[in-house]
């Protein structure tokens, strides 16, 4: 891609198939080699990523409604939207491990006295298409009330792998149980 | 996976600034912040199954306990080393609880250890004496212990696990 300076429309045409010249973001006149669609035979990378993506996408249609409100909510304000970051979750995630990340289908807290808990619905996807799904549930420790009480708020919570990778759950307020 | 909990203002836009071709832009993004506390899931599992449970004694001769043939046998994801290996080559692990009571004027017990790809050596007891330890099935057959001259009132007890996977703690 390179910035132009100075173009007339003649040269335009003549270049079309070629280079094409566009506005960067409505601003900057640039140029670049006319785009071309990929066509098969993908490389074996390429068209794993493609059902990665593929499957990302089916996947926010399995949400459930609490957990789409949710993930809406969690994005107001910033520039990607919910859905740029489910997405980019999972395809981070596949890069970094090359599987589909758990997916949060639903989460509940769940009072338990002095103690609560999140439950989690959990669904397991797969890039091979004859490896079935998973949908199970998974439930965190017991967590002590005091000890997330006394600390300093506000306090989101979200699903995590066992190295700290962030899972395909938005950041969820937790507000305080009496 | 565990649930992680974050110390931030999540609702709260951060401005990122960045240089798109020479013009510094700027965007709003979600802040990101490192869980500072981490729960793991329970349950814990997976569990211990029990698939062998007899009192027995055998006079002055050997007992052999071997995998019950009607138990699912799962394997876990855990590779095994050894040179004889089931297939898919990974471990078997199971857990066994033996009470071994001594036959005058003394018994003994060998068991299948995977970790060392052998039969362990006969252990001589000349008291009632308990095992209770994990180890993996080593390949050369299903047996899993030997028990030599063991007295009325012996007692063995073995599990698998659940999935196949290593299950975190013992029998419940």
């Amino acid at each position: 891609m390179a910035i132009v300076k100075e173009i007339t429309p003649e040269t335009i045409e003549l270049l079309r198939g070629t280079i094409d010249f566009y506005l960067l973001r409505g601003i900057l006149p640039v140029a670049r080699s006319w785009p071309k669609k990929p066509k098969p035979p993908y490389t074996e990378l390429q068209a794993e990523a493609m059902a990665v993506f593929a499957i990302a996408n089916k996947s926010m249609h399995r949400l459930s409604p609490n957990m789409l409100e949710t993930w809406q909510l969690s994005t107001v304000g910033v520039k990607p939207s919910w859905t740029d970051v489910y997405r980019s979750i999972i395809m981070k995630y596949w890069k970094l491990k090359r599987v589909i990340a758990p997916i949060a289908l639903n989460y509940e807290v769940v009072d338990a006295g002095l103690e609560f808990k999140v439950v989690w619905q959990i669904l397991q996807l797969y890039i091979d298409p004859e490896t079935p799904e998973e949908i199970y549930s998974d439930e965190s420790i017991l967590i002590v009330k005091s000890d997330i009480l006394l600390a300093p708020k506000p306090i989101y919570f979200t699903l995590l792998d066992d190295d700290k990778n962030r899972l395909v759950a938005p950041y969820i307020l937790f507000e305080d149980i009496p | 996976m565990k649930t992680g909990f974050v110390y931030g203002y999540m609702g709260k836009p951060l401005e990122k600034r960045y240089s798109y071709h020479g013009i510094d832009r700027k965007c709003l993004i979600q802040p990101d912040p490192s869980p500072y506390d981490e729960y793991p899931f329970l349950p814990p599992g997976p569990f211990w199954i029990l698939v062998y449970n007899q009192l027995f004694q055998c006079a002055y001769n050997y007992c052999y306990h071997t995998w019950p043939m009607n138990s699912t046998w799962l394997p876990s994801s855990d590779w095994d080393p050894c040179t004889k290996h089931w297939y898919p080559r990974t471990k078997r692990y199971y857990w066994i609880w033996l009470y071994l009571v001594p036959r005058y004027p003394f018994c003994a017990a060998s068991f299948s250890i995977g970790t060392e790809c052998k039969y362990s050596a006969f252990e001589f007891k000349y008291v009632p004496t308990v095992w209770s330890f994990i180890n993996n099935v080593w390949a050369d057959s299903t047996l899993i212990c030997r028990t030599f001259n063991a007295g009325p009132g012996s007692h063995i007890k073995i599990w698998r696990s659940e999935t196949g996977e290593l299950p975190p703690g013992p029998p419940i």
